[in-house]
C-alpha cells in the first residue's frame, strides 16, 4: 500500500483524473424502431459519479454486480463513451474525444481486464499481444520492441521464452501477468484494474497483489482498482469508494471505510465478508432482497428497500447526496439521511420488520 | 538479452509455425494426406496438361471411336468423336478446377469483406450491406448465368462470375455471424484499449478468429462450384461447346451410359475424388489454424 | 456413524496418447450425518473430482478406493439403475453455475416439480408419457401435489413470493435466487446428503452470506448433511462443522473447523491462512506461498507440497503419513513423524515471492531445508 498522504495545500499531489457527474446509460431497445416507438428505457449503469485520482495514489471502487463499477472503470478510461458528465485527464477534457484524439490518451491510461484468457487474442502469441501497443503508438520497433517486451516479462516474474506461448498454454496467474505487461508496456500514468485477482486462487492473489504494489512504486503509477472483494481493496488502496446502483454511496480513506463505515450498505457489505477469525456469525442479519432494477431504480435513496435502517418517508422520498463526516480523514463522505440525525437517534431507531419491508419493496418498485 | 524469442520467423508474411502445424496435421492424418495428394495431383495434371497429355484434346481418331478404357493406346478410352479421354480429362481439369477454385475465391473475398464490415460496424451499415447481399441472393444464379451469356456470350469468365455471384451471400452471412459473436469478446475491447483502429481490429483480431468455419465453407463450395460448372456446361450456357470440362464430359456421356459408360463415369469419379480430397484437406487446414486444439472433425 | 465414508480414493483420467492424469491420489473423506463438511482446496487440488466421484458422475475415469460407503453400502458396487435411485433420493448435487445447471426452457417450478415426482414421496405418475405430456402440452397442473411441493420448497429456501417465482424462467432470476432454486431442487428428493460444488463462488458477497446462512439453517432444521466444496477459507470458517484440506490430489489436513483454524498443523494450511489479506500486512507485502501447484503428471513422489514447502526435508519423498494432532484432527505431514511438534513454520516473505517462472520455489532466504525451522509466525 503506498504511503502517500496529502500534506499542505502547496504539496498536494496533482489530480491526474477527475470525473464529474459521469453517467453511462445503455439503451434497452435495439435498433431505430425500438427507440422511437417502443422501448426507450435505459439501463442506468452509472448515474452521476464524481471521482478523483491523484498522481501516485490507488483508488478503489467497491461494489457488487450491478453496481456499475466496471462500467465506471470503462467509461473513465474511455473504452465507452460517457452519456453525460466530464472526464478530465491531466487537464484535458477527454469526454468528447474520439478515434484519433484518443490515441495519445490510450498510451497513458491503460486497462487490465478481469479474465486474462478472454482478454487476449487466442490467435496471437502473448509476446505479440504485449508488443502491439509499442507499434501502435510508435514507441519502438523491430529488435528494440522485442527487447522491451522481454524485459517487462522478466520484471513481472515470467520468463522471456514464454513470449512465444499462446494464451491457452499458460496458467491463470501467468496470463494475468501478461495482462499486466500489456498494460504497462506503454509506460502509462494511470492503470485501471478490473477485478485483477478474482479469477485466481488465494495464494496467487497474494502474489499478484504484491507484484502490483511493487510495480506502482517502481514505475510511479496511479491506480484505479475495481473489485467486489473488500479484503483485496483494503490491502492495496489508499482511498475507497463504495458503489451501489450506479452511484457512490460512501467514500473515504481505506481506514475510514473499514473502521468507521457510515452508510448502511457499506456496513452490510463489511458484515457479509466470511471471516476466518470470526467464528460462526449466527447473529448477523444478511442483507435481504436483490439489487434494484437498473432501468427503474427505486425512488429516493436507491438502497432504501433493503436498508436495515430505513426511515419511512424520508428515505423513500429523497435521494441523499454525499455529505462529509466530521472528524475523519480526507473527505470521508457518505450519502445517507442518518448523517443529518444524531448518533443516538440512529442507534435507537427500529428498522422495519421483514413483512413491512415486503410492502415497502412492492410500493417503491425497486 | 537475445531477441530470438520475439519475432517468429516469417516467410511471405505467413508465420512459419503455422506451416509446421499444417504439415504435422496432414502428415499425421491419412485422410488429409490423401486429400492433399489427390488435389495436388489433379492440379499438377491440369497445369502441365500440354506437356503431359498423350494426345491433342481435339484430335479425332476415327478408327477408335468410343473405345473403352484400358484399350491401348487410349488408357481411358475415347469419346464418340474419337478424342482421347485422358487428354480431355487433363485439359478439362484446368477449367473445372480453375473455375471452381477461382469462383469460390472471388465469392469468398467479396463475401467475407462485406460480412466482416457489416458484423463489426453494425447499425445502418450492417442493415444496408445485408440488404444488398439479400438482393444478390435473391437472384437465381442460373438466371444470372443466362443473362451473362446473353450479354457477353459463352466463355469461362462468365461462368466464374455467375458462380462467384451465387456464393457471395453464403460467405457474407457466415462471416457476419462469426464476427457478431467475436466482437463481443473481451480481447476486442482490449485491442481498442491498446489504441488499435477499427480496420486494424477487423483484420488482426476479428478475422483470424473467424476463419475456421469459413475454411470449411470454402471447401464445401468448391465442390458445389464444380457441379455448378458442370450444370452450366451441360445446359450449354457455360463454356464453348467443344471445350472439355469435367462437367461437359459428364453431360456428353449421359446418353451413352449403356454403351460407353466410361465417358461419364471417368469424369464423375474425378469430380467425386476431387471434392472429397478438398473436403478432407480443408478439415486439416481448419484444424491446423486452430491454435487451441479444440474442435475435431465433423 | 459416518454417512459417507471414503478411504484411499484414487481417480485417474486416461488420456489419448499421453500418460494418465492422476487427479486424486489417496483421499480419505468422512461426512457425518447432519453436519456441514467443507472440502477446501485451490484449483487443481482434486476437490471437484472427489465430489463428482460421490455421485458417480465421472464418465471415463478410473475410480478405485478401499472403501466408498454411503450409509454402510458400497456405492461403487451398485448398478447404474440403483445409482439412479441414489442420485436425487439420497444424495443430491448443487452446482456452481446455476444458469447452465438449470434447464432454460422450463420454468423453475416445473423443474422442481419434476424432481419431486421422480424422487420424492408424491403420489403422482412420473412415467414417460405423462412427462412428455407435461413437457409439451399441459405443463404441471397448479393443483398437482408435485407443484405444491415445489412451491413449498421455494418458500423453504427463502424465496419471497414462491407462487409467483415458480412460474418464472431461470434467466429471469438473479444469481442468488437461482442458487436457491438449485438448492430447492436438490431438496426435492429429500436427500440425506447434499454435495454443493462451489455454490457461492459466483455470487456477490452479500448474496453469498444469505445463501450460506440458508444452508446452515437447512442443515440444522432438516438434518441434511452437506459436503461444501469451496476454495474460500472464510466460508469454511463460518459455515462448516468440519473441514478437509486438499492439495494437488491429496488430503493435507482434516478435522473440526475450530481445531483446524485455531491450531493448523500442516504447512500448507498455515500458508493458506496467511495468504488471506486481512489488512494487517505491513508495507503492503502479503505473505504468500511462492510458486504454483504442480500439474498432476508432474507431481513429485511423496508429499505433493514439498517443492513449495519451506520446511521440506529429506523424509518428504516418502508416502504421506497420518499424524493425529488431536481427536479427529489429522495432519499428513512428515514434520510430525517424530511425534513432537516441530515448532512454527517460517513463512517470511521471500525476495521474489512473485516469481512464477517455474513451478518450484524461488530462492527463499529461509532455505534451510534439511531441518524444520523455528521462527514464530506474526
Amino acid at each position: 500500500m503506498s504511503t502517500h498522504t496529502t500534506t499542505t495545500t502547496e504539496e498536494r499531489p496533482r489530480e491526474l483524473l477527475q470525473a464529474s457527474n459521469v453517467k453511462k446509460h445503455f439503451p434497452v431497445g435495439e435498433g431505430l424502431f425500438d427507440r422511437l416507438f417502443g422501448d426507450d428505457r435505459v439501463v442506468r449503469a452509472v448515474d452521476g459519479v464524481d471521482l478523483t485520482v491523484h498522481a501516485g495514489e490507488t483508488v478503489g471502487i467497491v461494489g457488487e454486480s450491478g453496481s456499475g463499477k466496471s462500467t465506471l472503470g470503462r467509461t473513465v478510461s474511455r473504452l465507452y463513451d460517457p452519456t453525460d458528465g466530464s472526464i478530465v485527464f491531466d487537464n484535458e477534457h477527454i469526454e468528447t474525444y474520439s478515434g484519433r484524439a484518443l490515441r495519445p490518451i490510450r498510451r497513458r491510461v491503460q486497462y487490465v481486464f478481469q479474465d486474462p484468457l478472454s482478454a487476449l487474442n487466442p490467435r496471437k502469441t502473448v509476446g505479440e499481444s504485449v508488443a502491439r501497443p509499442l507499434s501502435v503508438h510508435d514507441i519502438a520497433s523491430g529488435e528494440e520492441k522485442w527487447e522491451r517486451v522481454a524485459d517487462l516479462f522478466e520484471e513481472v516474474g515470467l520468463s522471456a521464452s514464454q513470449m512465444n506461448a499462446y494464451p491457452h498454454e499458460l496458467s491463470g496467474g501467468q496470463r494475468q501477468r501478461v495482462g499486466l505487461c500489456r498494460a504497462l508496456v506503454t509506460e502509462p500514468d494511470l492503470v485501471v484494474f478490473d477485478e485483477p485477482v478474482s479469477a485466481l486462487d488465494v495464494t496467487l492473489q497474494a502474489q499478484i497483489l504484491n507484484l502490483v504494489n511493487r510495480l506502482q512504486r517502481e514505475f510511479d503509477l496511479s491506480y484505479l482498482l475495481i473489485s467486489h472483494d473488500l479484503t483485496v481493496v483494503r490491502q492495496v488502496c489508499d482511498r475507497i469508494a463504495v458503489m451501489y446502483a450506479g452511484e457512490i454511496v460512501e467514500r473515504g480513506s481505506a481506514r475510514d471505510i473499514f473502521e468507521n463505515p457510515q452508510h448502511p450498505y457499506t456496513r452490510s457489505l463489511l458484515d457479509s465478508i466470511p471471516q476466518v477469525g470470526g467464528g460462526r456469525k449466527s447473529d448477523r442479519e444478511p442483507l435481504g432482497g436483490q439489487p434494484p432494477s437498473a432501468t427503474n431504480p427505486p425512488n429516493g435513496c436507491r438502497f432504501h428497500p433493503r436498508c436495515p435502517e430505513f426511515i419511512d418517508g424520508r428515505c423513500s422520498g429523497e435521494n441523499p447526496a454525499l455529505q462529509s463526516i466530521e472528524g475523519d480523514g480526507p473527505a470521508h463522505e457518505a450519502a445517507c439521511h442518518w448523517l443529518d440525525q444524531s448518533e443516538g437517534e440512529r442507534a435507537t431507531h427500529t428498522p422495519p420488520s421483514r413483512a413491512e419491508r415486503e410492502v415497502i419493496r412492492e410500493s417503491s418498485g425497486g | 538479452m537475445s531477441t530470438d524469442y520475439g519475432e517468429s520467423e516469417t516467410r511471405f508474411g505467413i508465420r512459419i509455425d503455422r506451416f509446421e502445424r499444417l504439415r504435422e496435421t496432414v502428415a499425421g492424418d491419412y485422410k488429409a494426406t490423401f486429400g492433399l495428394t489427390t488435389v495436388v495431383l489433379f492440379v499438377l495434371a491440369a497445369i502441365f496438361a500440354p506437356e503431359l497429355a498423350p494426345y491433342d484434346p481435339m484430335a479425332q481418331d476415327f478408327a477408335l471411336m468410343q473405345a473403352p478404357s484400358l484399350s491401348s493406346p487410349h488408357p481411358l478410352g475415347t469419346d464418340s468423336f474419337g478424342r482421347d479421354l485422358l487428354t480431355r480429362m487433363m485439359y478439362g481439369a484446368r477449367i473445372s478446377l480453375g473455375v471452381s477454385l477461382g469462383a469460390v475465391t472471388i465469392g469468398a473475398v467479396v463475401g467475407v469483406s462485406l460480412g466482416v464490415v457489416a458484423g463489426y460496424v453494425g447499425g445502418w451499415v450492417d442493415d444496408a450491406l445485408m440488404r444488398f447481399v439479400d438482393v444478390l441472393w435473391a437472384f437465381p444464379w442460373l438466371l444470372v448465368a443466362i443473362m451473362l451469356v446473353a450479354v457477353f456470350g459463352q466463355g469461362v469468365w462468365n461462368v466464374v462470375a455467375a458462380i462467384a455471384f451465387a456464393y457471395i451471400d453464403d460467405f457474407a452471412r457466415l462471416a457476419r455471424g462469426e464476427v457478431l459473436s467475436i466482437r463481443e469478446e473481451e480481447f476486442v475491447l482490449a485491442a481498442k484499449n491498446v489504441g488499435l483502429g477499427d480496420v486494424q481490429i477487423m483484420t488482426e483480431e476479428v478475422l483470424p478468429n473467424a476463419v475456421a468455419p469459413l475454411i470449411v465453407q470454402f471447401t464445401v463450395l468448391v465442390a458445389r462450384a464444380m457441379l455448378a460448372e458442370s450444370t452450366l456446361s451441360f445446359l450449354g450456357i457455360g463454356v464453348k461447346p467443344t471445350t472439355p470440362t469435367w462437367g461437359a464430359l459428364l453431360g456428353q456421356g449421359r446418353s451413352l451410359i449403356g454403351q460407353a459408360w466410361w465417358i461419364s463415369i471417368v469424369p464423375g469419379i474425378a469430380i467425386v475424388v476431387t471434392v472429397l480430397g478438398i473436403n478432407l484437406f480443408g478439415d486439416a487446414l481448419r484444424d491446423a489454424f486452430d491454435v487451441r486444439g479444440e474442435g475435431g472433425s465433423p | 456413524m459416518s454417512l459417507l465414508d471414503i478411504e484411499d480414493l484414487a481417480v485417474t483420467f486416461p488420456v489419448e496418447d499421453g500418460p494418465d492424469v492422476p487427479a486424486v491420489d489417496g483421499v480419505d473423506l468422512q461426512v457425518a450425518a447432519g453436519e456441514i463438511h467443507g472440502l477446501v482446496g485451490e484449483s487443481g487440488s482434486g476437490k471437484s473430482v472427489t465430489a463428482r466421484s460421490i455421485m458417480r458422475l465421472l464418465d471415463g475415469a478410473e475410480v478405485s478406493a478401499d472403501r466408498f460407503d454411503y450409509r454402510g453400502e458400497d456405492l461403487y458396487a451398485k448398478s447404474e439403475a440403483e445409482m439412479r435411485r441414489v442420485r436425487g433420493d439420497e444424495i443430491a448435487m448443487v452446482f456452481q453455475d446455476s444458469l447452465s445447471a438449470l434447464n432454460p426452457v422450463m420454468t423453475v417450478g416445473e423443474q422442481i416439480a419434476e424432481v419431486v415426482r421422480h424422487h420424492g414421496a408424491v403420489d403422482e405418475s412420473a412415467g414417460l408419457l405423462s412427462e412428455l405430456r407435461r413437457k409439451y402440452v399441459t405443463g404441471t397442473s397448479k393443483s398437482a401435489p408435485s407443484w405444491r411441493r415445489a412451491v413449498d420448497l421455494l418458500e423453504t429456501v427463502g424465496i419471497p413470493d414462491p407462487e409467483e417465482v415458480a412460474t418464472t424462467y431461470p434467466h429471469q432470476l438473479s444469481g442468488g435466487q437461482r442458487q436457491r432454486v438449485m438448492i430447492a431442487s436438490a431438496l426435492g428428493g429429500d436427500p440425506s446428503l447434499i454435495v454443493a460444488d462451489e455454490p457461492t463462488t459466483a455470487l456477490d458477497v452479500t448474496v453469498e452470506a444469505s445463501i450460506l446462512d440458508e444452508l446452515r439453517r437447512l442443515c440444522d432444521e432438516f438434518d441434511v448433511a452437506i459436503l461444501l466444496i469451496t476454495h474460500d477459507l472464510g466460508v469454511v470458517a463460518e459455515t462448516c462443522d468440519s473441514v478437509t484440506v486438499m492439495y494437488s490430489g491429496s488430503v493435507m489436513e482434516h478435522g473440526r473447523t475450530d481445531q483446524l483454524f485455531e491450531n493448523p498443523a500442516h504447512p500448507y494450511t498455515k500458508g493458506l491462512l496467511r495468504s488471506i489479506p486481512d489488512g494487517t500486512a505491513t508495507d503492503g507485502e502479503l505473505t504468500t506461498i511462492p510458486g504454483s501447484a504442480p500439474e498432476p503428471a508432474e507431481r513429485p513422489a511423496g508429499c505433493p507440497f514439498r517443492d513449495r514447502c519451506p520446511a521440506a526435508f529429506d523424509a518428504c519423498t516418502d508416502p504421506l503419513p497420518e499424524h493425529v494432532v488431536d481427536a479427529g484432527h489429522v495432519a499428513r505431514c512428515h514434520l510430525y513423524t517424530d511425534g513432537d511438534d516441530p515448532g512454527e513454520v517460517s513463512w517470511e516473505t521471500a525476495a521474489n515471492v512473485d516469481d512464477e517462472t517455474n513451478g518450484t520455489v524461488g530462492d527463499t532466504e529461509t532455505a534451510d531445508r534439511t531441518t524444520p525451522t523455528e521462527v514464530t509466525d506474526g
